[in-house]
């Protein structure tokens, strides 16, 4: 079903592709990279792409400030982008799920007090409670992935708890309980399948919100550290050098830019296809 | 209504309690809040001591933060080390340039938001729509400090047009609320060609065509209202991230706004100007959804008869 729907869009294929070619990218980076991304070479520094005029074909995209390739390096903050990603949105839904199948599944008090949580959290924009943070845990990638993760259940929450109301009157649920099945074997054996697209929807939506998430923590040199390369703290490297070279910011932000935008096409494509009542969420 | 806004109120007083308690327990999260406040390793152990009474962090928890709430509804958000000011000062001037920023970029997007909704909304399975739509998508995914740099590449350093930094006249202004709108801009738009779709579905628009109204009467004076309720509301949730987004703008524009502070402050590990900035983030957003829960009386009289 979904191979079928996916031919008729012809988006959907090219942003899987490009997806894959990141991860693939992300994952041999060390034999992708043409050259160490951490080597400096003092003699090359700020060249410009090859097709420029002072290029060179040994540095594609050119070099940086130290003299860095700049091809290699963004292959390689491609992994900390695919890792803070991938790892952050399985935090969020597992914290987000618990709370929100608990919540929603057994009502009551445990209920309005997650449910309030939730408002408190939802009051403090996102970035400024992850800076807040990452400013008194410090930096690496650690803690990113925990700060990111953790401050994003809110949405899993809301969703899942929503669709446990719904489910939990169910006749095959009041014949499960019947039965005699204890709480959590209802919720993961009989509940959690019936969540799943909806979660399946909102992690590959928020994967993209988190990729930028991580970006903006380490352009605002809050993520992880250098030397390290990541996409976002190349952005901030090059902005001291905008007034004359204009690759080492633009290139990074543009490798983001596209990431990001494959994630967001296959999420559409998924909320539109499994689930399009999660359209406002 | 009285009732219903009456509660909004107290529900969004007990938020900022909760905030507040967050804020707070920031100063625990990496262990002892006084190794994290006093600055510089060659402080003697006598003098951590004397510090630590003297701030109160030798008493239990529960009246640590019962004092801090007091201290905080007198306006005293604590001292920051760093600039010899309170932070609840530091954070307040900085507060007018934050707003002017984020307004102006509501502004923005609201313009890019209603326009282009309207238009994919009305061009709908067209071309046009597919393209406004695409946009949209795009928009949703380019993050807010490349936009920037990208703006300050072409429009500041290649076409030297506007200015690339600092806060002055509307020239300073139109690149930093461009690049913070254009997110919230595509939001908005792809929100309100949804929601006009659905409502120009119904029969009371058919009716009014049917009268012979012209397409732009149509629009104007009976689908935006309708149309406008989710915008509206996303507005109220749009202002965390417009806040978080102004953060990063300001950093990219060196913009002199509380994002900008705040950033500073965590270098240099000002602890308090941080617990301050974020207080003062989130009774803003509050705020502003507050604002918003009154214009939804204004929308939509079904609330204004809900008691």
């Amino acid at each position: 079903m979904i191979l079928r729907a996916a031919r008729r869009k012809w988006t959907v294929p090219i942003a899987v592709a490009a997806l894959f070619f990141v991860l693939l990218c992300a994952f041999f980076a060390p034999r992708v990279a043409p050259r160490d991304p951490d080597e400096q070479d003092l003699t090359a520094r700020l060249l410009p792409p090859s097709w420029q005029s002072g290029g060179t074909s040994d540095y594609l995209l050119g070099t940086d400030a130290l003299g860095r390739d700049m091809l290699s390096r963004i292959i390689f903050g491609a992994r900390i982008s695919m890792i803070v990603g991938f790892a952050a949105v399985i935090v969020q839904a597992g914290v987000g799920c618990l709370l929100g199948l608990a919540s929603g599944y057994y009502g009551g008090r445990l209920d309005s007090i997650f449910m309030r949580l939730a408002d408190i959290q939802l009051a403090i924009p996102f970035l400024v409670l992850a800076i807040a943070v990452m400013a008194v845990l410090g930096a690496g990638l650690r803690n990113v992935i925990l700060v990111l993760g953790i401050s994003g259940w809110v949405i899993y929450g809301r969703v899942i708890r929503s669709e446990v109301l719904a489910i939990r009157s169910n006749e095959y649920v009041e014949a499960t309980r019947a039965l005699g099945s204890s709480g959590a074997r209802i919720i993961f054996r009989h509940i959690l399948p019936n969540v799943s697209s909806s979660l399946l929807v909102i992690s590959t939506l928020e994967i993209a919100r988190l990729i930028i998430a991580e970006a903006s923590l380490s352009y605002l040199g809050l993520g992880v550290q250098p030397p390290t390369a990541t996409w976002g703290g190349m952005v901030a490297d090059g902005r001291n050098w905008i007034m004359t070279s204009w690759w080492i910011s633009t290139l990074p932000g543009a490798a983001i830019f596209l990431t990001v935008l494959s994630v967001n096409v296959v999420g559409d494509f998924l909320r539109d296809l499994l689930d399009p009542r999660l359209r406002n969420v | 209504m009285g009732r219903y806004l009456f509660q909004r109120l107290v529900h969004s007083i007990l938020v900022v309690l909760g905030v507040s308690a967050i804020v707070f327990g920031l100063m625990f999260l990496a262990g002892d809040p006084v190794a994290l406040l006093l600055p510089g390793d060659d402080v003697s152990k006598e003098e951590i001591e004397a510090f630590r009474a003297s701030m109160g962090f030798d008493r239990p928890v529960y009246e640590q933060y019962l004092r801090y709430l007091g201290r905080a509804a007198r306006g005293d958000l604590g001292y920051s080390f760093r600039h010899q000011q309170p932070a609840a000062t530091l954070v307040f001037e900085r507060v007018p340039a934050t707003l002017e920023l984020a307004f102006s970029a509501l502004f923005v997007s609201l313009v890019i938001g209603v326009s282009v909704g309207i238009v994919a909304a009305m061009k709908r399975g067209t071309s046009q729509d597919a393209l406004v739509t695409a946009a949209a998508v795009a928009g949703n995914s380019m993050p807010v400090f490349w936009l920037g740099i990208v703006l300050i590449l072409t429009v500041s350093v290649w076409l030297q047009w506007l200015p690339a930094s600092g806060r002055g006249g509307v020239d300073h202004l139109i690149l930093p609320s461009l690049t913070l709108g254009a997110y919230s801009g595509s939001i908005t738009a792809r929100l309100l060609r949804s929601s006009l779709i659905e409502v120009l579905g119904r029969d009371y628009i058919r009716t009014a065509r049917a009268k012979g109204l012209a397409e732009s009467v149509v629009i104007r004076r009976h689908s935006l209202k309708n149309a406008a309720l989710p915008v509206v509301t996303v507005i109220g949730l749009q202002m965390g991230q417009l806040l978080s987004g102004a953060i990063i703008t300001e950093t990219v524009f060196a913009y002199p706004g509380m994002g900008l502070l705040a950033i500073q402050a965590i270098r240099n590990r000002d602890v308090p100007v941080v617990q301050a900035f974020v207080l003062v983030a989130a009774i803003v957003v509050l705020v502003v959804n507050l604002i918003v829960d009154l214009m939804y009386v204004y929308l939509d009289p079904r609330v204004r008869y809900a008691d």
